[in-house]
Formats: C-alpha cells, structure tokens, sequence
C-alpha cells in the first residue's frame, strides 16, 4: 500500500472549507451577544469610568498641543478617530504626518504617528477589557494594554497598506464604485482585525497567532461580526465626507464645539471596543484553534532533510 | 461681429466732469492705473498703488446678461484700460463698462470658449482689446472647478479642427482691428499676455503663438511639449513660460526671445512638482508655485534656482492649475513673496532665502483669483465673496468686506477704486474704494495659539462632554454590574 493511501485511510476527515461569508447564513451563535447588549455594555462600561474619560481627555489635549507645537495648523476633527481601531484611525495617522511634514516626507512619518497612536489604544483596550470583566479599570488594566502593543502597531501597518491599497484599486475603478471599494475595505479590516488586541491582552499569544485567531473568531457563524462591523465602520466613513463638521477649519484654538464632537467621536469609539472585548471574551473558548500542519508536509519536510543530510 | 455702445461719450462726459469738480474741490484723485493684463502689466507681479483697507464697496453691476445657454463661465478677471474702461470676456462676448459707475458701454462678440481673462494693447490707431475664443471640438467643460489636470479635451482623430482662435476688437469701436481672426491649434485657459507690439498666447497643447498687435500676424510660434500653465510673462525681451509637464515631460520654465523664439534657457527644480502659474517677475526673481504646495524662486536673468519653499495645507492640496477662470500666481515686493493658497491661507516668506514669516488661514476659499498687493497689505479675494486685508508686516488680518457676491476675483487696480468680478451665471462687477470712515481691525492668524482661547474650549466643550458622559454612564453601569458576570453575556438590555 502506497503512503499516500495509508495516510487517507488514518486521517480525519477535513471540514468542508468555508467562504469568507458563508457564516451570515448560519443561525445566530447563542453565546456571541447581541449587538445592542455589546454596545450597552461597552458604552456603559468606558463611560462610567473616570479613568477611561479622564485619560481619553488627557491624551487628546496633550497630542494636539503636541501637534500643534510641531507645526500642524488644524483641522482639529481629524483627532475625532485617535481611539478607532484601525484602519480607521489610519486616517488619522496619514493626515497628521502628511499635516506636518507635508506629502512626501509625511508618508514615511506616519508609522511614528502610528506608534504613538498605538501606545493609547492598546493603553485603551487594557482598560476597557478591564472595565468588562470587572466592571470598573484601574491603572493596572492600562499595564496590562500594554501587552497588545506590538499586535496594535502592526495593525496600524497593516491599516496604512489597506487604506493605500483600497486607494489604488478605487482609482482604477472609479467614481461611485471607488467609495464602495473604499468603504468595504474598513469594513472587512474592521471585522477581520478588531479581536486581535483583546486577544493579545487576555490570551498572551505572538502577533500571527492573535491576527489568526482574531479573524477566526471574527468568522464564527452566526455570530454577526460582519453586522457589528458594518453598522460601526459605516458611518465612520461617513463623517469622512461630511462637509460643516465642527473642527474642520484650520484653527489651532478650537472652539467648544469642535471638542464636543472629538470627544464624543472618541467616546464612541471608546465603547467600541469595550464592545468588542466583550463579543470576543463571550465566545473565547469556542473560537476554533489554527488548524495543525498536516502530516504528510512534515513527512515530506523530514525526507528532504534526510536527503541533505546524505 | 455685432457691437453696441451704451451712451458712452455721456459717460465720458461725467467723467470728466468728475475729474474737474475733484480737481477744483481739491480732492485727492489717483491717475487710473495701467492695469491692462493679468496682474498688471507683463511681469504680473500684481503690484497696485490704488486704495488699500479699509475698503467698502462702491458699486456694483448686477445687471450683466451673460447671452446664450453655455454662460456657467461667468465673466473673466477684468482688465482696466488707461482712460478706466473696465474690459471683461463673457463666454460669449467681449463686454467694456465705464471705470466711473460700471455701467456697460459696449459688448462684442465672441466665440464661445472659457473666460480667459483679455489683455488691452496699443495698435496704432489706439487700444485694442486681444482676447482668445473657441473651446474647439470638446465643447465647454463646466466651469467653476478648479482641477490639477487638463480639462479640455485632447484634439481627437486628425481632421478634428479645434476652433479656437486669438481675436481683437478696438477697443473704441469695438470694431475688429484684424483682418481675421488667428487660428490657434488648441484651447486657450490662460490670460493674454502684451507687450508694446505683440500678443502672447499660450495654448493647452503647449503651444505659444505670438501675435503682431497691429496686423494680427503670427510671429512665431513655439511647441514646448506639454500645457502652458499660466499667462506668458513679459521681462528684459524675453517671453517666460511655465509647462506644466507631463509623465515623462519636466515641468519648466521657459525663456525664449520675445522678437524671435529663440530659446534662451529652461528652469527647472529637481524637487518640484508641477509648476502651476506663470512666472511673476519681481527683484530679478522668477517666482512660481507647484502643485504640491511649492513656493519657487529662480534667477530671472539666468534661470538659476535659488530657494523652494514648500507650504503645507492639510485640508487641501495647496495650489492648483487654473480651470476655465482664475489663474494663480504669487506677489512679491519689498524682499516679501507671498502667496495664497485654495483654501484661503495667506504665506509670506523672505524673498532672499525662502523662509516661511508668517501665515494666516482665513478659512475662505480662494480658488479663483491671485492676490493683489498694495503698499501695507495684500488683499485676497475669497469664494465666498468676501475680499480680505492682510497687513504685510504682522500677517494678522486688518480689514474685510462684503463684495455682494460669491467667487469674487480677478481684483484689478482701476486707479482710485479696485475692480472685480462676482458669480458665474449671476455674474457681476464690483468695485471698492477707501473707506475713509472706517477703522482696521488687527486679528491674528487662527494658527496662532493662544493657550487661553484653547483651555477655554476644551474646558466648555471636551470636559463638559466627558463629564456628562461619566455622570449619565455610571448609573446605567451600576444597574448592569460587570458584563462577564455569570450569566451576563446573554442578558439583554
């Protein structure tokens, strides 16, 4: 009997593989909460926490001072999604530098915005995994975020080159096709990406292993992930285009209410992620583990280093 | 060509009665500025000695029919003959209106083509007014929006004729001066340059044709590969032109002989972008502006580059090529460049070594129109409307008025008031003159940081937010408890 047939014969059966969508069509996952719970619970959770709002305001005034005393002249709205998960807040990351060292030099500059950027969001989302296990977040939740830095910088990477490849692709699709394209990159990026930093906090696992198992769970039939995605980056994109949003002036002295509008923008991305926190530690041990590498490539690994070692 | 004159010798008539009565009261009257091109004479530095701020509005001229159904151009930047006669091109005319009221006195016609502003020469037998005409096989584009790349049309198969020609009338008669009119090869969207005895005209396909005034003969003609940028600009016997460039093609400025198109030398800087208005000539200096927010100076004699200074504007790309009205350029005087940006942010830098002085973001667009400087201040022209002083040394703002209208541009120095135009379809003229009752204001840049202004905005908005939302959150979270209690995930809310 061949290898080849003694192996077919010992091994499982595989699952039959799925879509990228094929989950919207299965039955709703009894343990993923519902939308509306994640977002009662994220809101009520970041919100009612002084040290959540105190840092969020803390850290918003500081990096516009700092902003400002590198030369960047305003719009003050763009720090309206410092607190998003990327890649919407790349767009932050990519209008700053470019506000401050202009097109070409900016474009590299951006990965130092994103660093900065992702120290506060993981600082964010070690507190609000905090407040959704314990119901309050203290400092130690903040060291904790920490952990995720690494995750969170290479999702800011990766948001750089999605929001770049989204832009190649809608040029050369063009028009009203070009916003399609563009919205359902953040949307997918969002959906696929948003579990990893909880991941990173709460399961100690190496950066592939957090992006892996973040769009596994993200994929979780019925769980309605996509959905969530989908209602939270959609309108995002929307306050992108809007035209008379306070703040869009450039203006280093913003008025009361173009704070109003960051702050609660940012307050609502704060919620988010408790939300998203709270989706992903409801399902965490359901999420299915990476598949193991099959046999027969270890086989075929193992004899091709016999044969070097002859 | 049809032409019609409105009561002008009654105009005259007053106006001279104007002057006389000035002269016997013993009012102060400036002499009416020779503002007969594109900022001003062929170097286009935009320089004017007529009213500064304060400025009110001394007239307006609602009453415009722009005839035809294609009339989304509007009215060119106006030029101002020597005896005041204000001379705009609609899409489909030529229209002069006296200097003194802005009553119109005579309208010409004219092919229909974009609202490239005219220029007024001497011929022998008096001012001519040369203006191009003819948007060639494309058609019309709409106008009112400025883009970085050509608008027109790109000539189709061969045999395509693009209609487009470079055409004068007299600017007393109205008659025209020219046998016929100069075909030209591609549309016109820049401003007619002159000088004493000739037209410069440059093309979208890259074209410069250069007309005799008097016999309306081509001189010479120049192919220098890509898009003319701007007006032709006039200095020291040579013809400057600015190309836009293309994928392969640099962006440059040209200098070649006025009498015979001898090209003299290019200039061009390695780190530029595309080079978007015509070169202003002032102090020796050849200055122009890129696409990506590059002021440049180079030495007009030579072509050396000397500084670029790159301006940066977060919410827009800072300068772009004119569309079918509007042109930018900057100004400089006095060791000063300054520059106005899409969004209404006003640059000043040394004009020595390029450092950036000061900036002011009005926060008004301003895409139609260069600024205009007058000995204190450098006056910006905005899309809503609104005309805007700057004092020249402080950067802060010192004075604003109303024009009447939206898209005010084209500002033109008419001697003792300043000249623009307001709208598109509605389109009209309006005028200011030194308002001696009022008094400037002195408010500085909104990019200045005033650390009180910001506090109080944060406090009133950010911590007043942030506190509602502490105080509205707290109780719905002590109701709910932690959300990983047992059994709380699947609650619902």
């Amino acid at each position: 009997m061949s290898a080849r047939g003694r192996n077919s014969k010992r091994a499982p059966e595989p699952p039959p593989r799925r879509g990228l969508l094929s989950g919207m069509s299965a039955p709703p996952l009894d343990s993923m909460p519902r939308i509306r719970t994640s977002f009662t619970r994220g809101l009520a959770g970041t919100w009612s926490s002084p040290l959540i709002v105190g840092s969020l305001l803390a850290w918003l005034l500081g990096e516009w001072l700092v902003a400002v005393a590198l030369g960047y002249p305003g719009p003050f709205a763009l720090l309206a999604h410092v607190s998003a998960p990327t890649p919407l807040s790349t767009f932050t990351d990519l209008s700053l530098s470019t506000g401050i060292l202009g097109v070409r030099q900016g474009l590299l500059f951006v990965f130092v915005t994103a660093a900065v950027h992702a120290l506060w969001f993981s600082v964010l989302v070690g507190l609000a995994i905090e407040t959704i296990e314990s119901g309050g977040a203290t400092r130690w939740g903040a060291v904790r975020g920490l952990r995720a830095y690494p995750v969170v910088l290479a999702l800011h990477v990766i948001g750089v080159a999605v929001v770049f490849a989204a832009q190649i692709v809608a040029a050369l699709g063009g028009g009203g096709l070009a916003l399609i394209i563009q919205m359902a990159a953040l949307v997918v990026t969002t959906w696929v990406f948003a579990f990893a930093p909880v991941i990173a906090v709460t399961e100690h696992r190496r950066l592939m292993d957090c992006l892996g198992r973040s769009i596994r769970a993200a994929r979780m039939p019925g769980s309605g992930n996509l959905t969530f995605a989908a209602i939270y980056a959609v309108p995002i994109f929307a306050t992108f285009l809007a035209p008379g949003l306070p703040g869009v002036l450039l203006d280093v002295n913003p008025p009361y209410s173009a704070w109003i509008y960051v702050v609660l923008m940012n307050l609502l991305h704060a919620a988010i992620v408790g939300a998203f926190a709270l989706r992903y530690l409801a399902v965490a041990e359901e999420v299915p583990e990476a598949p193991v590498r099959s046999a027969p490539s270890r086989e075929r690994a193992g004899g091709r280093g016999a044969r070097g070692r002859r | 060509m049809r032409l019609f004159h409105l009561s002008r010798a009654s105009h005259r008539s007053l106006a001279v009665a104007s002057v006389t009565v000035a002269i016997v009261v013993g009012a102060p009257l400036a002499a009416f500025a020779d503002w007969v091109q594109f900022q001003g004479g062929g170097a286009h530095n935009g320089l004017s000695d007529g009213p500064s701020a304060p400025l009110a509005v001394a007239w307006t001229n609602e009453d415009i029919d722009l005839e035809g159904t294609q009339t989304s151009g509007g009215l060119s930047s106006p030029v101002i003959a020597g005896d005041g006669t204000i001379v705009t091109v609609a899409p489909n005319a030529v229209l002069g209106f006296d200097g003194e009221d802005g009553s119109q006195i005579f309208s010409a016609d004219r092919d229909l083509g974009p609202s490239s502003q005219p220029a007024i020469g001497q011929a022998p037998d008096g001012p001519i007014v040369v203006f191009t005409e003819g948007f060639g096989d494309s058609g019309p584009t709409p106008s009112g929006s400025v883009t970085a790349s050509p608008s027109a049309a790109a000539p189709g198969d061969e045999g395509d004729s693009f209609d487009s020609h470079v055409n004068a009338v007299d600017l007393e008669t109205g008659e025209p001066v020219w046998g016929s009119p100069v075909q030209l090869e591609d549309v016109v969207q820049t401003p007619v340059a002159v000088d004493e005895t000739s037209a410069y005209i440059g093309d979208v396909g890259g074209r410069v044709t250069i007309v005799d005034l008097e016999s309306g003969d081509v001189r010479w003609t120049k192919e220098l590969g890509t898009r003319i940028a701007g007006a032709v600009t006039l200095d020291s016997g040579r013809a400057l032109v600015t190309t836009l460039g293309g994928q392969q093609e640099p962006s440059e400025i040209v200098a070649l002989d006025a009498e015979t198109g001898d090209e003299l030398w290019r200039a061009s800087a390695e780190d530029a972008s595309n080079l978007v208005t015509a070169p202003v000539v002032v102090d020796g200096r050849m200055l122009t502006l890129d696409a990506i927010g590059g002021v440049l100076a180079f030495d007009a004699e030579d072509g050396r580059f000397l500084w670029r200074t790159e301006v940066i504007n977060p919410s827009h790309q800072p300068f772009v090529l004119p569309g079918l009205v509007g042109a930018p350029a900057p100004v400089s005087a006095d060791g000063e460049v300054f520059a106005v940006d899409v969004t209404g942010r006003v640059y000043a830098f040394d004009a020595e070594t390029g450092a950036a002085l000061w900036d002011h973001a009005l926060n008004d667009p301003s895409q139609f129109s260069p600024p205009l400087l007058t000995d204190d201040h450098i006056l910006v022209s905005t899309d809503s409307g609104t005309l805007y002083a700057i004092d020249r040394g402080s950067g802060h703002l010192v004075w604003r008025v109303d024009g009447g209208g939206t898209f005010l541009r084209g500002l033109s120095d008419a001697g003792d008031q300043l000249v623009g135009v307001t709208g598109f379809r509605n389109a009209a003229l309006v005028a200011f003159v030194a308002d001696a009752t009022g008094r400037l204001i002195d408010e500085p840049s909104p990019t200045t940081l005033d650390i009180g202004k910001l506090l109080t905005g944060f406090l009133l908005g950010g911590a007043l937010t942030g506190l509602v939302a502490l105080l509205l959150a707290r109780p719905l979270q002590r109701r709910l408890g932690p959300a990983m209690a047992p059994g709380s995930a699947e609650e619902s809310v």
